[in-house]
């Protein structure tokens, strides 16, 4: 990975590692987020990367011209074809020409080069301190312990890096990028834009530890979607573990408002595959209380129950047409990241041919 | 249920509650795992939950039931006792409990003042306890002769504990081999009914003092035959005291004669002999025993002066005697009516010691104004006179029972041709010196009145050529004297007497000049009994060893009175001038009068019994009362004895059916069943093992794990139902199912944790690797 972020050029190359929730560092402020977005982003994952063109599933309206493709016919320079009037339409946009030479109403569309929308929204939610994996092995630099001392990987510590790499694929595009940190409700948010001060202020959000509240998507998606005047890609980085009818709910208010989305399932090994072999009680970071149980006793339901509920939010994903990544928290960033990007691409290319 | 080890039993029990505690202590300090997807895991929980705690109970019923078998086999449960194998399959227990009379002795046991038979119920009452209810026991009183109190065995174990507390010591020796005949053949018996197969514990509960054990005598192998029988005994006691016991009593003159109106001032004073015994640990030192000696009249006593004498014993001295100088006729004059009787009661007494009931003997004795003799002799018509050679046995014997009219016997001339039972009733002494003419009948009424305790003084018919009488009076009395029918003359025409006259009492009185008095008597023909005769018997012999003076007692058909009654005296030659010269020495007189008195005092019995023994009563008796205690009559049998055995020392009142007295008869201590030596635990082990057929090793090993008798631990009675059941199937069992059981849980752990699932996928525990595992 030889490039950097937009906003900070040449801070990459030399310290960009996954790592845990970043926090500003104490001693300079104003360069914190310069610092901790390095943390976010390994430099296996940006090369890895750099080597792909985000491709946007629909190419949205925007300000900013990319390579992005709008099935929209807008009204910007390049003529694509006239239809019928109907009542309704603007007036402003009435061929006159042809309805002298024909005296008939017909509209003017022409075919807009768009640039990308790009919405991350962060789980940060109890759940999502919940981590198996130990921060010296994911942090691959020998580092033992998370700024805050924590010796696990969290599960909010992958999100956050997985919505950097969103942020910063986005902003070297050129696109607009806005970012939420969400638990039962948007806790911090950055609004979309392109400008080169936005990757510094995404990581400063990101740096927002997660709280011990249970996530509530339907009201983070409602609160997201009234900030959105044209159609966005909304990458939802969590695990979901929520309530299935409310998340269709939620995915169905997206779909209403005609934005494309990723959901992105970020979940322990040890969450689904719950090897535990001592009896010893379980606490719910998020308020569930305290229950004493053998493992080894109960592991089958509770992983018969747990990937059932993986399978109901992908098919929730596909049933709205959108996409749905499975994230585990021991793999590496980089490689699932250009899979979904290579995926997105095929599938582009598919929509493009036919 | 009953178990080998308690204790140990109690121990693993408690251990059941370990699982638990580890359940809990774990639950309370197993660190918390921080958990994200909860959710999953409370629907999960709640999908199962049932179903676990279900298995969870298993699982901990299980693990407490592996600890609770496992405390079970330790502690060797008893289940055959508790009846759980079958009815009639536990264990029957015999206790027999030695109060005889050594187990009165106090200090014995490390309890102090208490006595071996206090110590010999409560290890009993201790091993009954030890019984379940499935079990029975019986009871086995040892003092002499041993008495089945409770047989066969019951299963009111408190009822028999009562009757235990209730036990009093005897005065008798301790049977514990007629208890072992007893019980061996109640064994016997049972084993061919019901009880069959049942198992049999035989407790002995004694501190085997030698009084109560004599093992130089072997017990009987009565129990040898019978299956599935062990013995079982208190340890031998370790200490007594020391113990000085009355042996005997014994007046010089067995009759005290007073004379026609005699009076304590004509007879004069009586020497007493009272011989004392002592052992213990102290019969090394030196040692004072004050002897009182008083006359009693029955139930009044009163000690006259000057009867108390000191014996001091020598360092190691065991045997000794005093002389006490005694008014035999001064007794009491008391409302008893024993007044009446010419008898007084000697009591001779000790000073208290480690046993009691030896400290006092009793010793009746009759006083009479003279004694009745009946010369059976052809009745000379005319006066007694003329030549001394026409004198014939008859007319001797009268000169010499009554040389002077003073002498205090009366002679009563009876035809032999015509001997009634009146007559013979009213002498106390029959010299036969005419046989030959005694009718065969005449010989029955004859036994009769020796059996009653008559003196029969026999001497052969001067003038027979044969002697056939001889037959019928053997026969008649029961004697097994075979006398010969024809007299013999010694070489050399006559023969002198030994002058080394034999032990026997009836010449105590003149042993001292019997060498004189011997030595001009010259025998010329003697009737010998050709049969052996027993040494004791002899009181004089020829030079040549032939018996010439012989006493015989007549056969009983139950000699267990204790009092021997009537007999026999034989004079070899008849004092007649053609057999011997005897009646013109010295020794006539003397002879004739300590035959007659000795004699009759000896046949008319004492009236001493040992404490043990059926007891017989004197003539027309019906009763025997106690005296000085309260205790109902004992009823006496066709034979003038008591129907069961007096156990306990004590004087009794001779009573016929118009209530009057007729007589006492003392019960004195077994002399033999106050030694209170302590004997090798070893040494009783082996003893008490050949009762029941096994050698039961002699040294080491006291409480022989191995075969023969064994001895109770005071700490664990309990223990020996099982030692002899050291191969008990009943633990293997209980190991074998524990151990079953185990596995099943080494199972059930595994399959409801579904570990044998999750290891097959290999991996340690992530527990583990994250350092959460305790």
């Amino acid at each position: 990975m030889s490039e950097a972020p937009p906003s900070q050029p040449g801070t990459t190359s030399t310290s960009i590692r996954t790592g845990p929730s970043p926090r500003p560092a104490a001693a300079d402020p104003s360069h914190a987020g310069e610092h901790d977005a390095t943390l976010y982003l390994h430099p296996q994952t940006l090369s890895r990367l750099g080597t792909f063109e985000l491709r946007a599933k629909m190419i949205v309206e925007g300000v900013m011209s990319g390579m992005h493709r709008s099935p929209y016919k807008g009204f910007s320079v390049e003529f694509a074809q006239h239809r019928p009037y109907v009542a309704g339409d603007d007036l402003r946009h009435l061929d006159w020409k042809v309805y002298g030479r024909s005296d008939k109403l017909y509209l003017k569309q022409y075919e807009q080069e768009t640039s990308l929308d790009l919405v991350v929204l962060v789980d940060a939610s109890g759940s999502m301190n919940y981590g198996s994996r130990l921060f010296s092995e994911a942090s691959g630099q020998g580092v033992k312990t998370s700024p805050s001392g924590q010796s696990e990987w969290t599960k909010y510590d992958h999100a956050t890096a997985t919505a950097a790499a969103y942020a910063y694929m986005a902003l070297r595009q050129g696109d607009r990028v806005g970012l939420g940190i969400f638990a039962d409700a948007l806790i911090d948010a950055a609004d979309r834009t392109s400008a080169s001060s936005q990757w510094r202020k995404i990581v400063n959000i990101l740096s927002k530890h997660p709280v011990g509240e249970a996530s509530d998507i339907g009201r983070v998606i409602d609160q997201t979607l009234a900030k959105l005047n044209n159609r966005c890609l909304i990458v939802l980085v969590s695990d979901f573990f929520e309530d299935p009818q409310r998340l269709r709910t939620a995915l169905a208010r997206i779909k209403h408002h005609r934005h494309d989305v990723i959901l992105s399932q970020i979940v322990d090994q040890q969450e689904r595959e719950f090897r535990f072999t001592d009896a010893a009680p379980f606490e719910g970071l998020e308020g569930e209380g305290r229950v004493r149980l053998d493992p080894r006793a109960i592991r089958s339901a509770y992983c018969q129950a747990f990937e059932e509920h993986l399978d109901t939010v992908e098919k929730l994903a596909r049933s709205f047409g959108f996409d749905y990544q499975l994230v585990d928290t021991h793999g590496w960033l980089g490689p699932s990241l250009a899979s979904f990007v290579s995926r997105r691409n095929a599938i582009l290319k598919r929509t493009k041919a036919g | 249920m009953t178990f080998l080890h308690t204790a140990l039993f109690a121990a693993g029990a408690a251990c059941v509650a370990i699982p638990i505690l580890i359940h809990l202590l774990l639950r309370q300090r197993r660190k918390p795992i921080r958990w994200g997807a909860m959710r999953f895991l409370i629907e999960a929980y709640k999908k199962q939950r049932r179903k676990l705690k279900l298995q969870q109970l298993i699982l901990l019923a299980t693990r407490c039931l592996i600890v609770f078998l496992v405390a079970m086999a330790l502690g060797r449960p008893l289940l055959e006792q508790a009846g759980l194998l079958g009815a009639g399959q536990g264990t029957t227990l015999y206790v027999l409990v030695d109060n005889g009379l050594a187990s009165s002795a106090r200090g014995t046991g490390e309890s102090g003042d208490s006595s071996g038979l206090e110590q010999s119920k409560q290890a009993a009452r201790d091993l009954l306890r030890e019984l379940g209810p499935g079990d029975r026991a019986g009871l086995i009183a040892l003092g002499g002769p041993a008495e089945p109190v409770v047989i066969p065995a019951s299963a009111d174990l408190s009822a028999i504990a009562s009757l235990i507390d209730g036990l009093e010591p005897t005065a008798s020796a301790t049977d514990l081999s007629g208890a072992l005949d007893l019980l061996g053949a109640h064994l016997a018996s049972e084993a061919e009914g019901e009880s069959a197969g049942a198992r049999v514990v035989i407790a002995v509960m004694s501190e085997f003092l030698l009084g109560s054990a004599d093992i130089s005598r072997p017990l009987p192998e009565s129990l040898a035959q019978i299956p599935n029988v062990s013995l079982v005994a208190m340890e031998p006691a370790s200490a007594s005291g020391t113990n000085v016991q009355i042996v005997g009593v014994e007046p010089l003159n067995q009759v005290v004669l007073t004379g026609t109106g005699g009076s304590s001032a004509s007879v004069g004073r009586e020497n007493v002999r009272v011989r004392l015994r002592r052992s213990g640990p102290g019969v090394s030192d030196a040692q004072v025993t004050q002897v009182r000696l008083r006359v009693s009249g029955g139930r009044d006593s009163r000690l006259l002066p000057g009867m108390q004498v000191v014996y001091r014993w020598q360092p190691g001295e065991t045997e000794g005697a005093v002389t006490v100088q005694i008014d035999p006729a001064s007794g009491s004059d008391n409302e008893s009516g024993a007044r009446s009787l010419d008898q007084r009661v000697l009591v001779a007494e000790i000073d208290r010691d480690t046993v009691d009931a030896d400290n006092t003997f009793r010793r009746p004795i009759d006083v009479r104004e003279a004694l009745r003799v009946g010369v059976i002799a052809r009745r000379r018509f005319g006066s007694v006179g003329g030549a001394i050679e026409d004198l014939q046995p008859g007319d001797w014997l009268r000169l010499a029972l009554r040389p002077s009219f003073a002498a205090p016997i009366d002679v009563v001339e009876i035809d032999p041709g015509s001997i009634d039972a009146p007559t013979l009733a009213s002498v106390d002494v029959a010299f036969a010196a005419s046989p030959e003419l005694i009718r065969e009948t005449d010989w029955t009424r004859i036994a009769e009145f020796v059996e009653r305790g008559g003196l029969l003084i026999v001497t052969p018919a001067p003038e027979a050529p044969v002697q056939l009488w001889s037959d019928a009076m053997s026969r008649e009395l029961g004697l097994d004297w075979r006398i010969a029918r024809e007299a013999q003359s010694p070489d050399g025409g006559s023969i002198g007497i030994d002058p080394r006259a034999g032990d026997s009492a009836l010449l105590t009185l003149i042993r001292a000049e019997i060498e004189d008095l011997v030595r001009p008597v010259a025998v010329e023909r003697y009737l010998p009994i050709e049969s052996d005769v027993r040494e004791a018997d002899v009181v004089l012999r020829l030079a040549d060893g032939t018996p010439w003076l012989v006493v015989g007692e007549p056969a009983r058909a139950d000699d267990t009175s204790g009092v021997d009654r009537g007999l026999v005296v034989y004079l070899a030659s008849a004092p007649q001038w053609r057999w011997t010269n005897l009646q013109a020495t010295s020794l006539m007189v003397p002879l004739v009068q300590e035959l007659a008195r000795q004699g009759f005092g000896r046949a008319s019995g004492d009236w001493t019994s040992v404490a043990g023994r059926r007891i017989g009563a004197p003539e027309r008796a019906t009763q025997l009362a106690p005296v000085g205690v309260e205790q109902a009559p004992v009823d006496l049998d066709g034979s003038g004895r008591t129907m069961s055995p007096i156990r306990s020392a004590g004087l009794w009142e001779a009573i016929d059916e118009a209530g009057r007295v007729r007589g006492f008869v003392a019960v004195n201590a077994d002399d033999q069943a106050s030694r209170v030596q302590i004997q090798d635990p070893s040494s009783v082990r082996a003893w008490l093992s050949a009762a029941i057929g096994q050698a039961g090793s002699g040294a080491g090993d006291a409480n022989g794990a191995g075969s023969g008798a064994t001895f109770l631990d005071p700490d664990e009675p309990g223990a020996v139902f099982s030692a002899e059941q050291a191969d008990s199937p009943l633990s293997v069992p209980l190991l074998i199912a524990a151990l079953m059981l185990a596995l099943a849980e080494v199972f059930m752990a595994r399959w409801f944790s579904h570990a044998i699932a999750e290891r097959s996928e290999g991996g340690p525990s992530l527990t583990e690797s994250m350092g959460l595992a305790p």
